[in-house]
């Protein structure tokens, strides 16, 4: 990337209706065929484990915690595969991270 | 008919009707008795349907929110409140298949998080360099063709567009668990001629009769309902 260009903004975030976390306007260069299928994983996974119609509850702290995490990874594959010039932004581990469970008194 | 939307009186209450009642003539939406002159810009997916929004300056008032509303979705943030309901029809698949039972609908508060109002704001009212189409933008092409800043905000262009959406869906798709993606084209028309066209998406959840989301397409020329 030349240091005179601007870099290209990409929005990470799961969303209704799209199969891609990925928004960028339709400029990415292509990813992996492996990479993508994790990516659809990853959204699919929002959309029907999460289904956060009403709420943000996830079945359990673990896997949530599990899908922030996986999230993070993709973020740095994604990374990783374009190269420098993209700058990724995401809030899906503000939005969506699961609540700590609460001790039992005994 | 949309009997909540009727009994807004403080708003567009003829366009409201007449899209609700898929009216035989353009829907205006502005006060009763002004008589406009010049160029009409309106919105919508066909001419004959479409909705007025100004004339060489004439006011209109926006529709979709009302003070209570307002106050329940901005400053209450009650995510169960039902700013408005809208009567669809059952919608098939291309083959025939069940897609939409129809009913009642609602577009609630919600969150950014989740659904509804808030969520489409938070997601889809404004463009970013990685989102460069949102319902501002529709606003904006508007405002550009009209020649002055229109008086409807971004969530009744939203709004206008949805219930085009389940009148004329163009394309359809389930997306699992229940949810379902209909769109339609949604033009800014300048007398009969479209000078704008937006593809315009809703996903709605139809074991709960919601309006989940509901947003342009960022490439504009392209359904984001596909199977």
């Amino acid at each position: 990337m030349d240091a005179s260009d601007s870099p290209v903004f990409v929005d990470f975030f799961p969303d209704w209706g799209h199969r891609l976390p990925l928004w960028d306007g339709g400029t990415l260069p292509p990813l992996s065929d492996a990479l993508l299928g994790d990516l659809r994983s990853w959204v699919k996974t929002w959309q029907t484990v999460l289904d956060p119609v009403f709420e943000v509850r996830w079945p359990d702290y673990e896997t949530g915690m599990a899908w922030v995490g996986e999230g993070l990874r993709l973020v740095a594959a994604v990374e990783a595969e374009l190269g420098p010039g993209y700058v990724i932004k995401y809030d899906f581990d503000d939005f969506y991270s699961p609540e700590r469970p609460t001790r039992e008194r005994r | 008919m949309n009997v909540r939307m009727a009994i807004r009186g403080v708003v567009g209450v003829v366009a409201s009707l007449a899209l609700a009642a898929g009216g035989a003539g353009p829907a205006v939406a502005q006060s009763s008795g002004a008589v406009p002159s010049g160029s009409e810009i309106r919105v919508g997916a066909t001419y004959e349907e479409s909705t007025l929004i100004g004339v060489t300056g004439d006011l209109v008032s926006p529709y979709l929110f009302d003070p209570i509303d307002s106050f329940q979705c901005e400053v209450i943030h009650n995510a169960d409140h039902m700013i408005v309901e809208m009567d669809t029809w059952p919608i098939t698949t291309p083959s025939g298949g069940y897609l939409w039972s129809g009913g009642d609908t609602d577009l609630r508060c919600g969150t950014e998080q989740t659904s509804g109002w808030w969520h489409i704001q938070s997601r889809h009212q404004k463009s970013t360099a990685a989102h460069p189409n949102s319902w501002e933008t529709i606003r904006d092409s508007a405002s550009a063709v009209l020649g002055y800043e229109t008086y409807f905000s971004w969530d009744d262009f939203m709004w206008m567009a949805v219930q085009d959406m389940f009148t004329y869906p163009m394309e359809t798709s389930y997306e699992g668990n229940d949810k379902v993606c209909i769109s339609n084209t949604f033009s800014i028309w300048k007398d009969d001629v479209p000078v704008y066209t937006f593809w315009v998406n809703t996903i709605a959840s139809r074991n709960n009769l919601l309006i989940i989301s509901a947003y342009p397409s960022d490439i504009m020329y392209l359904s984001d309902c596909y199977d």
